[in-house]
């Protein structure tokens, strides 16, 4: 995509400096404590000082002035409104509903109703919404909603109209899960209060077309079963009402489900695949990993080995493409829950490998080997630590 | 909320002039100074650490070294960059002193249920969780208290022109973060609970 124009950028920076400036979380003043603890300790050389003090009336006029600071310092403080909160959670970037996946696979999921069209469309206020695509396949809910009647650059608000005030942020954007401006419920139940069974929830621009909006909610189990009413409201910008739409979901469940709990170890390090979940349209992949990333020659001196990723190959040599693959500017911790999703196979495999691998990374510039637009960077197989795992229908 | 010049000279004396009191005896004065800046400095101290009690911890001791300190203070540089300076020196002590314990820390607050985390926190965190340790400073120095270069190189001590540049390397980074609408272009952000 272009970078938007410079002004737009320092607006946007402003307003994220702006939300970590109001995001306190304290909840008690520590005066008293601090106050306490000093109690007894004296300033050293708290003498050299003694000898001006201050006659009584500058003390009044000076404690005055104290009272009025801290009347300063309450007002700034200020909150965040759920409208700021809701403004970066478009940040975990999601690709397409479909991305990696064959015509034979959308196909199946189609025919398992795992992906419908359910082709509802909803009026307020001259603006009108469109659900389209939706997919549920235990693991993941997707949909995207298109928006017609308003001509704005995005779908969500950029960060610096959201902490207007909501009178003055312009009509049409559609608002986020976290401020509470989108709620999905499954049979009457919000499945986002609390995030107890969320991994990671994405709501944003979709990428691939204009005026539309897409939701991906990742679930940590399968939890709400292969058949339920979706109920998904939203509300947007400048107007009143909230879009509702009521979608019947019945799936056939088809997931693989495996469990090897297999360890491949070498030298200091060590991972375990605790889980796979194969379903037409996603696999998942759960590993714990324990211990330093093995180095290769040439990731010494400036140059690091970044944390282990793990590709997916089945028993044809196809590679499944990883849906979000985390960067970090920071060497690699000792300790890693994997929990990630990939393409689907083409077809149930017999057997699947996973090849770990690391980038080599320079540590000043947090730079891969090999990083261009589009590559992550040249992967640094690791056959020692490769795993084959038989696929049992 | 952007001060107004002229207030923003009016607070700085009166700060001076409590720190004055508190310099000549007055103890109690120092409450008035810790409730000026400690929202702002556990905002500072609980991004750079992640962790409550952890941050409840570092703010109590910033103040209660910095009123130790109080002898060393002079007007030459605001008493705000100061403290910040005394901040910011006992955070990097922290880290290096208990690079392992941060690390448990850090294990454990994944474990923790997610809907303890309000939502814009997580987003700055994971914000925060693409600049290096140098990087987070600068950004939030420059949030928390509105600094110019020239008072974070105070703080920090380091050249303004050095911090400007590594300014604007952090806000390109973060930009591209922003502005990436989806496509692959550098790779994705993962999950809010997941790895880190």
């Amino acid at each position: 995509m272009e970078k938007l124009p410079d002004p737009v950028e320092s607006a946007e920076m402003e307003a994220i400096e702006r939300m970590i400036r109001q995001s306190s979380m304290q909840k008690t003043s520590l005066s008293d404590k601090i106050m306490n603890r000093i109690g007894e300790m004296e300033m050293s050389r708290t003498e050299k000082y003694a000898k001006n003090k201050p006659n009584i009336m500058k003390r009044a006029a000076l404690t005055a002035a104290a009272t009025a600071i801290l009347g300063g310092g309450l007002v700034g403080s200020g909150f965040v409104s759920p409208v700021m909160a809701d403004a970066l959670k478009q940040i975990p970037m999601f690709s397409t509903l479909f991305e990696g996946t064959s015509e034979a696979a959308v196909k199946a999921a189609m025919d398992q109703g795992l992906v419908i069209d359910p082709n509802l469309s909803v009026t307020h206020d001259g603006i009108t919404l469109k659900l389209s695509d939706l997919l549920y396949d235990g693991t993941r809910l997707s949909f995207i909603l298109d928006r017609e009647g308003v001509d704005l650059p995005g779908t969500v608000a950029p960060f610096s109209e959201r902490e207007k005030p909501e009178d003055q942020i312009p009509k049409g954007y559609i608002k986020g899960a976290e401020a509470a401006g989108t709620t999905l419920l499954i049979d009457g139940k919000d499945i986002m209060k609390g995030f107890e069974n969320i991994q990671t929830a994405g709501f944003g621009d979709f990428s691939k077309r204009e005026n539309a909006y897409m939701a991906e909610v990742q679930f940590k189990k399968p939890v709400w079963g292969n058949e339920f009413e979706l109920t998904i409201r939203t509300e947007v910008t400048g107007v009143d009402e909230v879009f509702e739409f009521k979608v019947p979901v019945k799936i056939e469940d088809n997931t693989v489900l495996l469990k090897p709990n297999a360890t491949k170890t070498l030298e200091d390090f060590s991972y375990n695949v605790k889980e796979m979940v194969i379903t037409p349209v996603t696999t998942r992949l759960v590993i714990d990993s324990k211990g330093k990333v093995p180095r290769s020659p040439e990731q010494s001196g400036d140059y690091i080995a970044s944390m282990m990723y793990y590709d997916i190959v089945d028993d044809q040599g196809n590679l499944l493409k990883q849906r979000q693959v985390g960067l970090f500017y920071s060497e690699p911790k000792t300790e890693y829950h994997v929990d990630e999703l990939y393409s689907p196979f083409k077809e149930t495999p017999k057997t699947i490998t996973i090849k770990p691998y690391t980038l080599t990374v320079n540590k000043n510039t947090w730079k891969a080997i090999g990083e261009t637009q589009g590559s992550l960077g040249t992967k640094n197989y690791i056959k020692d630590l490769e795993m084959t795992i038989p696929v049992e229908k | 909320m952007q001060p107004i010049p002229g207030e923003a000279e009016e607070k700085k004396a009166q700060i001076e002039a409590v720190i004055e009191r508190v310099q000549s005896g007055d103890k109690d004065a120092y409450g008035l100074i810790i409730r000026q800046f400690e929202r702002q400095m556990y905002t500072y101290c609980y991004y750079i650490l992640k962790n409550h009690a952890e941050t409840e911890d570092a703010v109590q001791e910033i103040f209660i070294r910095a009123y130790l300190n109080l002898h060393k203070y002079s007007r030459q540089v605001s008493f705000s960059a100061w403290l910040y300076k005394v901040a910011y020196h006992h955070l990097i002590n922290m880290k290096k002193k208990q690079g392992r314990w941060v690390q448990l820390v850090d294990k454990c607050m994944e474990e923790q249920p997610v809907q303890q985390i309000t939502p814009h926190d997580t987003m700055i965190q994971e914000l925060l969780t693409y600049l290096t340790a140098e990087e987070r400073h600068i950004l939030l120095l420059k949030s928390v208290e509105q600094y110019s270069f020239e008072e974070m190189g105070e703080v920090m001590g380091v050249k303004s022109a050095t911090l400007r540049k590594k300014y604007e390397r952090l806000r390109r980074k973060l930009m591209d973060r922003v502005l990436e609408k989806g496509e692959i272009a550098h790779g994705k952000i993962a999950g809010s609970s997941g790895v880190r």
